[in-house]
């Protein structure tokens, strides 16, 4: 009767112990799938955040040279002192049009992008919404990772806000 | 408790349960953080980029177009931000109308709001800013606006384009001997005409031909006298003008006429010497100035004598003839450069000497003199306190001295002391010359023992007796007469000079005569010493007691000179008394003609001379007079931002010639160079500074003579005339006004002027410029302006303008700048908050 409680009371230790480590476990699975997730989500948002900005800056500027077309053009500005030049926007539709990807290879970056403004542009007579990857607009980008560029500007004498979507093919 | 945890075995469950609850936690806490951290946003600074860039005239809308129909927005250029910042100040509802219409067209959704100060008067907000965690902010200063202020700025230019000029005709050093004339030659209105010019005689002036006054002769050859002929201006014409000076045996020993005049085209310098007309014994000591390298000499002279005339530049004579009638004669400039050498006469002063070949000059006619001081040492001028107080705070020979008078309050009054340096100062004066012998006699009640001094050259036993002067008793001023008459008829002998100055502060009251009436025996006294004996007799008023009509009739009739004296000046009155009498003593340059002599030299007579002008700049011209500080030197002083454009040194010589002349140690006319033998030399009246000579601070140092070697002083009022060029405009800060006022302006001249500026100002905003007021508002730009030109014009910093000038004359552009750094400003806020 003595050794039968003994053998009970170290049974109900080594349940114990296995449970316990199976919870402790289960947390520290918990929080590495936390922090990896969590990471490179980061990274990746990040680093579109950072490639939008630098294109909406470049697209807020100049250009170069000052007067660019698409065939001397080493950097792709559409504005003074975020005011809209309609001459260099139109310049920028047809070379988006016409060749996306030195777009972004002028852009510098890897991503899509489309820019947008919070009226409708017009250009070429023509309304048109975006300007960027072909096909592309707000509602149909399928992706994971998207980033939402938002810039205050005139456009056509009246102010407008301009918007710029990058997001990881 | 543990110990039944212990027993059922969940010890290990329990611990891994609660570092799971504090995993679960942990991550609960960061994702929020993590997931919901903002990124950067650069919404802010875009509309503070864009807003100030933007301007208003080319917003397209049509709420903003109504605001510029409606003339609430007038300037087209400014920018947004500046349009709302002047509403703000105007009107804020119009300035938040405008601000939300500006960022109407953003749509995010993030919370952003434009400031003017601490007021919001836009925004586009999900959360109120009361309630956010985090405002991040973009700024811009707008210069020029402030709530409550003027948005606008006032910038003003005041500058003077005064048409007032002055103009100098000058005489030469010696001009006689009869009636004389002068060529004026100006263009424009004439407004005022001063003659200053020491003269032998009472004279009277004819311009064009029109009787223009009657004037007594100056005090002395050396002291000149002023005399204002503005009453008649109407006399004058613009052009040439003849102004004649009749009299008997008139001569001038220097002078000048200055005029004023209208005329806004500056003159450029002169290239032809005008001699003067004259009409009786021809008789010029004068002197001219070619200020660059002389390449042409002409001479024109207009004569009429049967005698001889010669005329010597330098000391080369270049004319020696009679005229058969009235004759006009050239000398060209072929036949002038063969006898001169034109470097030796350029850019110098170069002595003219024109005269009657057989006229006598005496070679030496100075005359020694004898003088009697004759003062006055009653009662009344012993030292004394007055103005002292309490009143009982002097008794008992408390104010008996000077400190006793000064505890008192008093002021100590120094009338014996001050006659005893006048009278050593005196004594200097005329021992200076050797030859002179100088005496004194003192009076009061009579003149005691003590009191005289005779006829003597030792200064140091003149000095003593001075010295040793006391003040007593009633005042006998025929008494000091007489005596200094019959000591001078024992001690004095023919051939001499004989004269006496007799001093006095107060009124004759002690007879000589049974005629009771002590002034009538002092005037006797004078007219006999003087018609009897040949004694002349100067007299001298001191102080504010002085029984002045009794001493100028003494003066009178005792053919001398009457000067008054308060206590400060009594020194250099006698000092100039003593050069007074010394000068009377020569005859130098005044001519001896044998027989009845007529000849005419017409004013039209001239030498002209060319050479290399430089360029005159642009700018104001003034004109500025300053006093020898002594007889024998002068510091004048070239003001701030201003050019020299000439320069004379003008000197009363007397009988004298004016014979070296140096600026800062620098001699630049020597009459020695020309010869020793003077008698045959020009004797410059005026006589020209080299410019490149001239320092900011600068001293005159001037000697005359009667020959190469000899060197005496010259006169006290001896001048510097020069004229400057400035360029006279002036600015003003920004300021929030443009309005202007009434000035009152005091010239140095004499005189205020009360005008508005601008001309058309009828506000009741005064301003002064004088030299007990300077007055007026920094918060207005017109008034700024004209004070900041009226300091320049202020060459001496006196309150008192040099040049004389009316409202037509001070032009003022006003302009308002928007948009311009101002003294004040309002910090523009973009605030995004979350």
């Amino acid at each position: 009767m003595q050794k039968k409680i003994k053998s009970k009371k170290s049974q109900a230790w080594g349940i114990d112990l296995t449970i316990g480590f199976t919870i402790f476990f289960a947390g520290v699975v918990l929080l590495y799938l936390y922090s990896v997730n969590s990471s490179s989500e980061t990274e990746a948002t990040e680093q579109l955040n950072y490639d939008g900005n630098i294109i909406a800056e470049s697209l807020l500027s100049a250009g170069s040279p000052d007067d660019w077309n698409s065939g001397n053009v080493n950097k792709i500005g559409i504005a003074y002192a975020n005011i809209i030049n309609e001459t260099k926007l139109e310049r920028f539709y047809s070379l988006a049009n016409s060749d996306y990807q030195k777009t972004k290879e002028l852009f510098n970056t890897r991503y899509d992008y489309l820019f947008s403004l919070s009226v409708n542009m017009t250009i070429n007579s023509q309304v048109t919404e975006q300007i960027g990857k072909p096909g592309a607009s707000p509602e149909n980008i399928n992706t994971k990772n998207l980033v939402k560029i938002t810039r205050f500007v005139f456009y056509k004498n009246k102010p407008s806000t301009m918007y710029l979507y990058v997001w990881e093919t | 408790m543990s110990g039944k945890l212990n027993k059922r075995g969940i010890f290990y469950s329990t611990d891994a349960l609660i570092a799971l609850l504090i995993i679960i936690l942990t991550l609960a806490i960061l994702y929020p953080i993590a997931s919901h951290s903002p990124r950067e946003s650069y919404i802010a600074g875009d509309i503070i980029r864009t807003l100030s860039s933007m301007k208003i005239g080319e917003i397209d809308n049509v709420y903003v177009q109504n605001l510029i129909s409606e003339g609430k927005i007038s300037g087209m250029n400014k920018s947004i931000l500046e349009q709302i910042g002047e509403f703000y100040v105007y009107d804020k509802d119009e300035a938040k109308n405008l601000a939300n219409l500006a960022i109407s067209g953003l749509s995010t959704g993030e919370n952003i709001g434009i400031w003017y100060g601490n007021e919001l008067l836009a925004s586009i907000n999900s959360t109120d800013i009361e309630n956010s965690e985090n405002i991040e902010l973009e700024r811009q200063i707008i210069s020029g606006i402030r709530e409550g202020s003027s948005v606008t700025g006032y910038s003003a230019r005041a500058f003077l384009t005064s048409s007032s000029q002055k103009k100098y005709f000058y005489f030469g050093g010696y001009i006689g001997d009869g009636n004389l004339s002068l060529n004026m030659d100006y263009s424009g209105n004439i407004t005022e005409v001063f003659l200053e010019i020491a003269i032998n005689q009472e004279f009277d002036v004819y311009i064009n031909g029109a009787f223009s006054g009657h004037y007594e002769k100056s005090p002395s050859e050396f002291t000149p006298a002023r005399y204002d002929l503005s009453a008649y201006i109407s006399n004058f014409n613009s052009g040439n003008n003849i102004i004649s000076i009749r009299g008997n045996k008139l001569y001038i020993a220097g002078g000048y006429f200055k005029i004023s005049y209208e005329n806004s085209e500056n003159l450029g310098e002169s290239q032809r010497y005008n001699f003067p007309g004259i009409e009786g014994a021809i008789n010029l000591y004068d002197s001219f100035y070619i200020p660059g390298n002389l390449s042409a000499l002409g001479i024109y002279l207009h004569l009429n004598t049967s005698s001889a005339v010669f005329l010597n530049i330098g000391n080369t004579t270049v004319f020696n003839n009679r005229t058969s009638g009235e004759e006009k004669i050239t000398l060209n400039d072929a036949y002038l450069s063969s006898l001169l050498n034109y470097n030796s006469i350029s850019k110098k002063t170069a002595p003219v000497r024109l005269g009657l070949k057989n006229a006598s000059y005496t070679s030496n006619g100075s005359m020694n003199a004898d003088i009697f001081s004759v003062a006055d040492l009653s009662g009344s001028m012993a030292d004394t306190c007055v103005d002292y107080s309490p009143p009982n705070c002097c008794r008992a020979q408390r104010c008996a001295n000077q400190s006793g008078c000064e505890i008192c309050g008093g002021t100590w009054s120094e009338k014996i002391g001050a006659v005893k340096r006048a009278n050593n100062a005196f004594i200097d004066g005329i021992l200076n010359y050797s030859g002179n012998r100088i005496g004194l006699v003192g009076y009061e009640q009579a003149v005691y023992w003590w009191m005289p001094h005779n006829l003597s050259t030792n200064s140091t036993s003149l000095k003593s007796k001075v010295n040793r002067w006391v003040a007593n008793g009633a005042t006998c001023i025929c008494c000091g007469i007489n005596d200094a008459v019959s000591r001078m008829n024992n001690q004095s002998y023919s051939g001499r000079a004989k004269a006496m100055v007799v001093m006095s502060d107060g009124q004759a009251n002690v007879n000589c005569t049974a005629s009771g009436n002590a002034i009538q025996d002092a005037v006797n006294a004078a007219c006999r010493a003087y018609q009897n004996f040949g004694i002349k007799v100067y007299s001298v008023g001191f102080g504010s007691d002085t029984d002045t009509n009794t001493l100028q009739q003494i003066a009178a009739c005792g053919n001398g000179t009457y000067y008054y004296s308060n206590i400060s000046e009594i020194v250099r009155v006698y000092e100039t008394i003593a050069r007074d009498i010394i000068a009377a003593t020569y005859h130098k340059q005044t001519i001896n003609v044998s027989g009845n002599i007529s000849s005419v030299l017409y004013p039209d007579s001239y030498i002209s001379f060319e050479y290399p002008k430089e360029i005159q700049s642009y700018g104001q011209i003034i004109a500025n007079e300053k006093m020898f500080d002594n007889s024998s030197s002068a510091v004048f002083t070239v003001p701030p931002d201003s050019k020299i454009i000439e320069a004379r040194v003008i000197s009363y010589s007397g009988p004298r010639w004016t014979n070296k002349i140096k600026i800062n140690g620098n001699l630049f006319f020597d009459l020695n160079y020309y010869g020793n033998d003077y008698i045959s030399l020009g004797d410059p009246y005026s006589a020209n500074i080299p410019l490149n000579l001239i320092n900011t601070t600068n001293l005159i140092e001037l000697n005359t003579g009667l020959s190469g070697a000899n060197l005496s002083a010259g006169s006290a009022s001896n001048k510097v005339i020069y004229f400057i060029l400035k360029n006279l405009s002036a600015y003003s800060n920004i300021a929030a006004l443009a309005e202007g006022c009434s000035w009152e302006i005091e010239f140095e001249a004499g005189g205020n002027i009360s005008m508005p500026v601008p001309s058309n100002y009828s506000g009741s905003n005064n301003c002064y410029y004088t030299s007990a007021r300077q007055e007026y508002s920094t918060f207005d730009a017109i008034q700024t302006a004209v004070y900041n030109l009226l300091q320049d014009l202020d060459l001496n910093n006196n309150g008192m303008i040099e040049t004389r000038f009316s409202e037509n004359d001070l032009s003022i552009s006003s302009t308002e700048i928007n948009g311009i750094p101002y003294s004040w400003d309002t910090e523009v806020q973009v605030r995004r908050w979350y």
